[in-house]
C-alpha cells in the first residue's frame, strides 16, 4: 500500500501531485470562503502525514473546512466533540459484550478515532486523561484497548480545533501534545468581501455539494503515494544548515539563540519542529514544480511549523510578545548560508 | 576583478600624492609658511610607500580570497544558482554530486534524474559573460570613497610632518627646490654645477655646527653665482634671439654696513649713579634689480623666474639671519653693559629715595638694513641718556641690580672678622651680600641676620664692616644699596 508506481516518470509524478493538490484546494475553496492559506496548510499537513491544530473563534468555518476536506479527498471522516466528561473509551472504543450465534463474548467496538480524518472539536475542553488518549493514536497511528493494539488505517489525519476564548473550564493542551501537531493554523475573521460571499452561499436557496477528487476507494492509496513523493524531495546541505540554524536561533538555552529568544522564551522547538519544517518545505517545493527545497520554501514554513512549539515566559506574556513576532525576528537576523 | 577595481583609485591616489607632493606642498602648507624638510620628506615618502604596500597586500588578500571562493565547489554552485535563479536546485545537485563527498550519492532519491535535467536546463541558459558582466560602477563608487579617505589620511599625515622653518631651513628648502627644477629641465653643465652648489649650500645652511658668518658668506656667494648665471643667460639670450630689438637688463646692488654704538647715561638721585653701556650691531644689505626688455623672443623662462625669486629669497634670508645675529649682539651688548664699571655710590640725604629714571644697563639697538635699500650706519640709540637693551625699561627704581644678581665672584672681599687685608673698596659697583643662615659670633661687629630663603653657607659668614677709620673716609664712589637691604646696614 502506498508504493509509488514505478512506470511513471518523476516529472509526471510531480505534475500529478501538483494537479491533485490544486484540485483539492479548489474544491475546498468552493465551500470555504477565504482562508486560502489555512486550506493550503491543511492539505499540506495531510500530504506530509502530520496533524493540524486549528485555532479560531466559533463560527469561522473550522468544522466545515475539515468536513469539506474529507469529502473532497473521499476519506472517511469522524467528528469528536471534546467535553469535560468525555472519556478515553469514547474516543478509542471499548470492549462490549455481544451475543453471536448463541454465545456471548466481548468484542471491540471501535471508537471515532478509527477514521481517516478525525476532527477533534474544541480539544482543550476535554480532560488531560482524554486528551492523552489521542496522543498514541496521533503519534503511533494505533490504539490499545484492554491490551489489544489496533492499527489505524492510513491515511490517518487528526484535525483539532481550539477556541482561544472562553477558557474557563478548559484544559490547555500540554506541550507534549502540542508538539505532535505538525502545524498550528490560526483562522482570522473574514474580510468584508469574504463575509458577503459567505452570506450569499449560506443563506441562499442553492447549496454546493463537495465532490471527491478521487475515485471511490482509491483515495487512501493515492494519498499515500503522494506522501511518499513528498518524502523523496531532496534537500541540499546548505538548506539543511539553514533549518538547523533556525532551530538553534529559537532555542533559548542554545549558544545560537537570538536575544529575543533568550529574553522571551522558556523552551524552543524540539527536533519535531525541524522535521515539520522540512516536510512542509518539501510540499512547498513540489507545489512549485521543484524536487529540491529552497530557502524560500523553508521560510514559508517557519511560522506555521514552529509557532506552537515556542513556550513563552511570563515576561513575553506580560509584554504581549507573540511567538510569531519572535520567529519573524529570528528569520530577519539569520543569514542564509553562503 | 571587483577587488582590483575597488583598490585601483586608492592606489592611484597614493601614487599621485607621492608624485605631486611638490605641487601639493606649494598649494597648501608652503602657502602658510610651512615646509617639509628633506629628512621629513624622506620619512613621508616611507609612509607613502608603506601605505601603497599595505594597499597592494590588501589587494592580494582579496584576490586570494576571491580565488579560494571561486575554487570551492559548493560556493561556485551557490553563485551559479543565484545568478540563474534556480532556487537552490543547482546547489542541491552540487551537494548530491560533490566529488569530495562520495556519501552524498546516498542522499539521492528517485527524483534525482528530474533534478539533473532541470539543473542542466538551467546551466544551458547560463551565459557566463551575460551573468557575470563586469559592472564597474559600484566598485568604482566604493573605490572613490576609499580613495577620498586615503587622500584625507595622506593629507593629515603630510601635515603631521611639516614644520615651521627657520630662515636657514626655508632658504635651504628653496635652494633644493630650484636645484631640482634645474636638474629636471634641460640644463647646461654650468647650471648643473649651480644646482650642485645650491644643494651644498642648502646642506651647509642646515648644519647647526657651522657658524652664522660662514652661512652668510655662502649665501652671498650663492647669490652672486645666481646673478652671474642670470646675467649670462640673459646676455646670451639677447644676443642670440633678440633680433627684433629691445633688450634685457639686470642690475644688482649690494651693500654692507656695520654699525656700532655706544651710549652712556647718567642718573642722579639720592643714590646717584652712572652707567655705561656699549652695543654694537652689524647690518648687511643688498639689493637686486632685474628687468627685461620688450621685444623679440626674450622671455624669461621659468627657471629664470625661479632664480630671480631665489635671489630675493636669499637676500631676505640673509637679512633674517643677520637679524638673529643682531639680536644676539644686542644681548651681548646688554651683558657688556651689565658688566661695565660705574661710579661708586655716595651717600645721599635720603637713603630710601629712589633715583631718577636712569637706565644704566641699556644696550644699543640695531636697526637692520633692508634688501635693496641703501646701506645705513645704524647706531644703537641710547634711551634717556642711558643705553638700554630693554624696550620696557622704566628705570631701575632705585634697585641697582635690576633683578639680575651678579655672579658671586667677589666673595674674596668678605672675610671673617679679623681676617684679610684692610678693606679698600674702590670702583665697586655692587656689593654682594651673603647672609648667614644662623647668627654667628661677630664680636660686636655688624648684625647677623638669619637668611632662610637662600642657600645656606657652609661656613658662617657675616658682613665684615669697614674699619672705623675707613668709615670716616669719604669713598671715591658711592655704592647703591638695594632698598630692601638698607635697613640692615648701619
Amino acid at each position: 500500500m502506498g508504493a509509488a508506481p514505478q512506470q511513471i516518470s518523476p516529472n509526471e509524478r510531480v505534475t500529478e501531485f501538483r494537479r491533485t493538490f490544486a484540485r483539492a484546494e479548489a474544491e475546498v475553496a468552493r465551500v470555504i470562503v477565504g482562508h486560502r492559506d489555512a486550506i493550503r496548510k491543511v492539505l499540506t499537513a495531510l500530504f506530509c502525514g502530520g496533524h493540524i491544530l486549528i485555532e479560531g473563534v466559533p463560527g469561522l468555518g473550522k468544522t466545515l473546512m475539515v468536513k469539506a476536506t474529507a469529502e473532497t479527498l473521499g476519506l472517511s471522516f469522524k467528528r469528536i466533540q471534546f467535553t469535560p466528561d468525555l472519556m478515553p473509551s469514547d474516543i478509542v472504543g471499548t470492549q462490549v459484550l455481544a451475543e453471536s450465534e448463541g454465545r456471548r463474548e466481548f468484542s471491540f467496538k471501535a471508537g471515532p478515532i478509527f477514521a481517516h480524518i478525525v476532527l477533534g472539536d474544541e480539544i482543550n475542553r476535554a480532560t488531560p486523561k482524554t486528551q492523552s488518549a489521542v496522543l498514541e493514536a496521533m503519534e503511533e497511528r494505533q490504539v490499545t484497548v484492554f491490551g489489544t493494539t489496533y492499527q489505524l488505517d492510513a491515511p490517518f489525519f487528526v484535525l483539532a480545533t481550539q477556541n482561544p476564548i472562553e477558557l474557563e473550564g478548559t484544559y490547555p493542551l500540554p506541550e507534549a501534545q502540542m508538539d505532535r501537531f505538525l502545524f498550528k493554523v490560526v483562522m482570522g475573521a473574514p474580510k468584508p468581501d469574504e463575509l458577503r460571499e459567505i452570506l450569499a452561499r449560506t443563506t441562499g436557496a442553492s447549496s454546493y455539494k463537495v465532490q471527491s477528487i478521487f475515485d471511490a476507494g482509491s483515495a487512501p492509496d493515492k494519498i499515500e503515494s503522494e506522501k511518499a513523493l513528498v518524502r523523496e524531495v531532496m534537500v541540499g546541505e546548505p538548506v539543511e544548515r539553514f533549518i538547523i540554524n533556525i532551530i538553534g536561533a529559537c532555542t533559548p538555552s542554545g549558544p545560537d539563540a537570538i536575544p529575543e529568544v533568550s529574553q522571551y522564551l522558556r523552551f524552543g522547538p524540539s527536533p519535531r519542529g525541524a522535521q515539520s519544517l522540512i516536510m512542509c518545505a518539501k510540499v512547498n517545493a513540489l507545489l512549485e514544480g521543484r524536487v529540491t527545497v529552497s530557502y524560500e520554501d523553508v521560510e514559508d514554513a517557519i511560522i506555521p511549523s514552529l509557532r506552537h512549539r515556542l513556550l513563552r515566559n511570563f515576561q513575553a506574556e506580560a509584554e504581549n510578545v507573540s511567538a510569531e513576532s519572535i520567529l519573524e525576528q529570528a528569520v530577519k537576523r539569520l543569514k542564509r548560508p553562503r | 576583478m571587483r577587488a582590483a577595481i575597488g583598490l585601483t583609485l586608492p592606489i592611484v591616489a597614493t601614487v599621485l600624492f607621492a608624485l605631486w607632493l611638490d605641487i601639493i606642498a606649494a598649494l597648501t602648507w608652503e602657502n602658510f609658511g610651512y615646509i617639509l624638510t628633506d629628512d621629513r620628506e624622506l620619512k613621508l615618502g616611507n609612509v607613502l610607500i608603506g601605505i601603497c604596500a599595505a594597499q597592494l597586500i590588501i589587494l592580494g588578500i582579496l584576490a586570494l580570497t576571491a580565488y579560494r571562493r571561486a575554487d570551492d565547489f559548493l560556493t561556485t554552485a551557490e553563485v551559479l544558482d543565484r545568478h540563474v535563479g534556480a532556487h537552490q536546485e543547482i546547489l542541491t545537485l552540487a551537494t548530491l554530486a560533490n566529488p569530495a563527498n562520495p556519501k552524498s550519492r546516498e542522499r539521492r532519491s528517485a527524483l534525482f534524474p528530474m533534478l539533473w535535467r532541470r539543473a542542466i536546463a538551467y546551466l544551458d541558459l547560463f551565459e557566463p559573460r551575460r551573468e557575470f558582466r563586469l559592472e564597474p560602477l559600484q566598485p568604482l563608487k566604493r573605490s572613490a570613497i576609499a580613495a577620498s579617505v586615503i587622500v584625507v589620511i595622506l593629507g593629515l599625515t603630510a601635515f603631521a610632518f611639516v614644520i615651521v622653518p627657520t630662515p636657514e631651513q626655508a632658504i635651504a628648502h628653496h635652494l633644493r627646490a630650484v636645484a631640482r627644477a634645474i636638474d629636471s629641465s634641460s640644463a647646461t653643465p654650468a647650471t648643473r654645477d649651480l644646482a650642485k652648489a645650491m644643494r651644498d649650500v642648502a646642506r651647509d645652511l642646515e648644519n647647526p655646527r657651522l657658524p652664522q658668518e660662514q652661512k652668510l658668506q655662502e649665501l652671498a656667494a650663492m647669490k652672486r653665482d645666481i646673478e652671474q648665471n642670470q646675467q649670462q643667460r640673459q646676455r646670451g639670450a639677447s644676443q642670440g634671439k633678440n633680433s627684433a630689438g629691445g633688450g634685457s637688463g639686470a642690475g644688482s646692488g649690494s651693500g654692507n654696513s656695520k654699525g656700532s654704538g655706544n651710549g652712556a647715561g647718567n642718573g642722579a638721585g639720592a643714590g646717584a649713579g652712572s652707567g655705561e653701556a656699549a652695543g654694537s650691531g652689524a647690518g648687511q644689505g643688498s639689493g637686486t634689480g632685474s628687468g627685461s626688455g620688450a621685444g623679440g623672443a626674450n622671455k624669461g623662462s621659468k627657471n629664470d623666474q625661479k632664480m630671480a625669486q631665489l635671489g630675493n629669497d636669499i637676500s631676505k634670508a640673509q637679512a633674517q639671519i643677520q637679524a638673529e645675529n643682531g639680536q644676539q649682539n644686542q644681548a651681548n651688548g646688554q651683558q657688556l653693559a651689565n658688566n661695565g664699571s660705574g661710579m661708586a655710590p655716595k651717600d645721599g640725604d635720603n637713603p630710601n629715595a629712589t633715583g631718577p629714571q636712569n637706565k644704566p644697563n641699556g644696550a644699543g639697538s640695531v636697526s637692520l638694513p633692508k634688501p635693496g635699500s641703501e646701506a645705513r650706519n645704524n647706531l644703537p640709540a641710547p634711551s634717556n641718556g642711558a643705553p638700554s637693551g630693554r624696550r620696557d625699561d622704566k628705570g631701575s627704581m632705585g634697585d641697582t641690580h635690576l633683578g639680575e644678581i651678579p655672579k658671586a665672584g667677589n666673595y674674596e672681599r668678605f672675610y671673617k672678622p679679623g681676617e684679610g687685608p684692610a678693606l679698600g673698596i674702590r670702583d665697586a659697583r655692587y656689593v654682594t651680600f651673603r647672609l648667614p643662615s644662623a647668627p654667628v659670633g661677630n664680636e660686636g661687629a655688624g648684625r647677623a641676620v638669619a637668611d632662610a630663603e637662600h642657600p645656606a653657607a657652609s661656613v658662617g659668614y657675616t658682613n665684615a664692616p669697614l674699619k672705623q677709620e675707613r668709615l670716616a673716609d669719604t669713598p671715591d664712589e658711592e655704592q647703591l644699596v638695594p632698598p630692601r637691604y638698607r635697613d640692615l646696614i648701619h
